[in-house]
């Protein structure tokens, strides 16, 4: 089987947004609904196992890193753990998250791979609908941010499989590693006064550990700060009189 | 991964591939589908998916398959499979029959929803409906698929000159049905046979 060959970490993040949309600087509400984390064990056939304790590592680390990271805004923001932590009904806050799993997956399939939709080429326009302005109602909240974080890690016979691959490169010159373990994350603003996803974010790394708190806070400042999401604008130089 | 391909499949109902393939653009123009078979009237812009396994079927969607799609197949004759088979079919393509009922129809449809894997699938009305200046039937239906999020579909189907013509629009039930269902109704009313 040939494996395909890696020689460096990659790190990518890419954002999408609704050029329309500006983002607020003060005043408004925030909820960042319950993060969907997982931590994963890929064997040497590239099998992602889930791993319970890991992920509970993970929730953890990357819910004070969501907290941390969002009290340096000053806003009113709620990071929940749970549906029934977002200020509304939690059958409804389910889902909502439901359809913005599936509206996030059409967002991937159609902006961050090679089959875009003609009718979106130039716009970004994904919706939640009136049921997420009438959660945003309910709620009190102006913005949800809904935010995935899945890790993976090599087992030890796919460590074995890379070391064998780096003993090959330095054989034969030719490096035909296994790839490790992966980081692909997603941070999405819904505008709860229209419904309309306004960012997006998606992040694809080979290096960091969502399971320690400083993996979760690196993870979480690449994956958010690009949102500028309560900063304010920079300053316009003044000019002399 | 075989959920995703699960809701793909059943997003694309007619057979028309869901994975690695591209679209083109639709105009709100009169447009041929279904393999030149029928004409109809978009009244805004459509994606076309490019990859059709069945010439006589067409697949259009607004904002990503998984969300909302609309379905044309047109002319299909006596003795031919309505979906192309695939292998997580969970049983044999119903076959359309010249002689079938309006009741022998809504059963086709039944079928074809639960091959491609949908569950809770129930039909909430079914009314007759004028299509394609003949009598035909019009079906509401719900069901879930893989990702648990509950869809609706309206179907429309009649048989002319011994062959079956289908619209159908599979959305989700939260927002996307509703957006796009005035649309689809025009677009049903604007269909017509191509000689």
């Amino acid at each position: 089987m040939m494996l395909p060959a890696s020689g460096c970490i990659s790190v990518s993040v890419k954002h999408v947004a609704d050029e329309r949309h500006q983002p607020p600087v003060s005043d408004y509400r925030l909820v960042v609904m319950a993060p969907d984390v997982g931590a994963y064990m890929q064997t040497a056939i590239g099998k992602l196992e889930p791993q319970e304790e890991w992920t509970s590592e993970a929730r953890a680390s990357m819910h004070a890193a969501l907290q941390n990271h969002q009290r340096t805004r000053g806003e009113h923001v709620t990071v929940a753990k749970t549906p029934a932590d977002a200020g509304a009904d939690p059958t409804v806050v389910l889902e909502l998250m439901q359809l913005h799993a599936v509206v996030v997956k059409a967002i991937r399939q159609h902006k961050f791979s090679a089959t875009p939709l003609p009718t979106k080429a130039s716009s970004f326009d994904w919706t939640l609908g009136e049921l997420a302005v009438s959660y945003g109602a309910a709620s009190g909240h102006d913005y949800a941010l809904f935010v995935y974080a899945h890790d993976s890690f090599s087992s030890s016979g796919l460590v074995a499989l890379q070391a064998a691959g780096l003993v090959g490169c330095v054989a034969t010159s030719v490096c035909l590693v296994a790839p490790g373990g992966m980081q692909v994350a997603y941070a999405s603003l819904v505008d709860l006064k229209t419904g309309q996803v306004v960012w997006f974010n998606l992040l694809r790394s080979e290096r960091g550990d969502i399971r320690t708190e400083r993996g979760a806070r690196a993870l979480v400042n690449r994956l958010i700060e690009p949102m500028a999401l309560g900063q304010p604008p920079p300053r316009r130089p003044r000019r002399r009189s | 991964m075989m959920r995703t391909w699960k809701v793909i499949l059943i997003a694309t109902l007619l057979g028309l591939g869901g994975c690695g393939m591209g679209y083109s653009l639709v105009k709100p123009t009169a447009v041929k589908v279904a393999g030149g078979t029928m004409e109809v009237q978009p009244i805004t812009a459509w994606n076309r998916s490019r990859r059709s396994t069945l010439p006589q079927a067409e697949l259009w969607t607004r904002n990503g398959l998984t969300l909302d799609s609309i379905s044309f197949i047109g002319g299909l004759r006596d003795g031919e499979p309505i979906i192309e088979e695939q292998p997580a079919d969970a049983a044999p393509a119903p076959v359309f029959h010249e002689a079938m009922t309006q009741q022998d129809l809504v059963s086709m449809i039944q079928s074809l929803y639960r091959i491609r894997g949908a569950s809770s699938f129930s039909i909430s009305s079914s009314a007759p409906v004028t299509f394609l200046g003949k009598s035909g039937v019009q079906l509401d239906c719900e069901f879930v698929l893989a990702d648990e999020l509950k869809r609706r579909g309206r179907i429309v189907i009649a048989v002319a000159d011994s062959s079956l013509y289908m619209i159908s629009l599979n959305a989700t039930a939260i927002h996307y049905f509703d957006a796009a269902l005035p649309e689809f109704d025009a677009i049903a009313r604007s269909a017509r046979i191509l000689q």
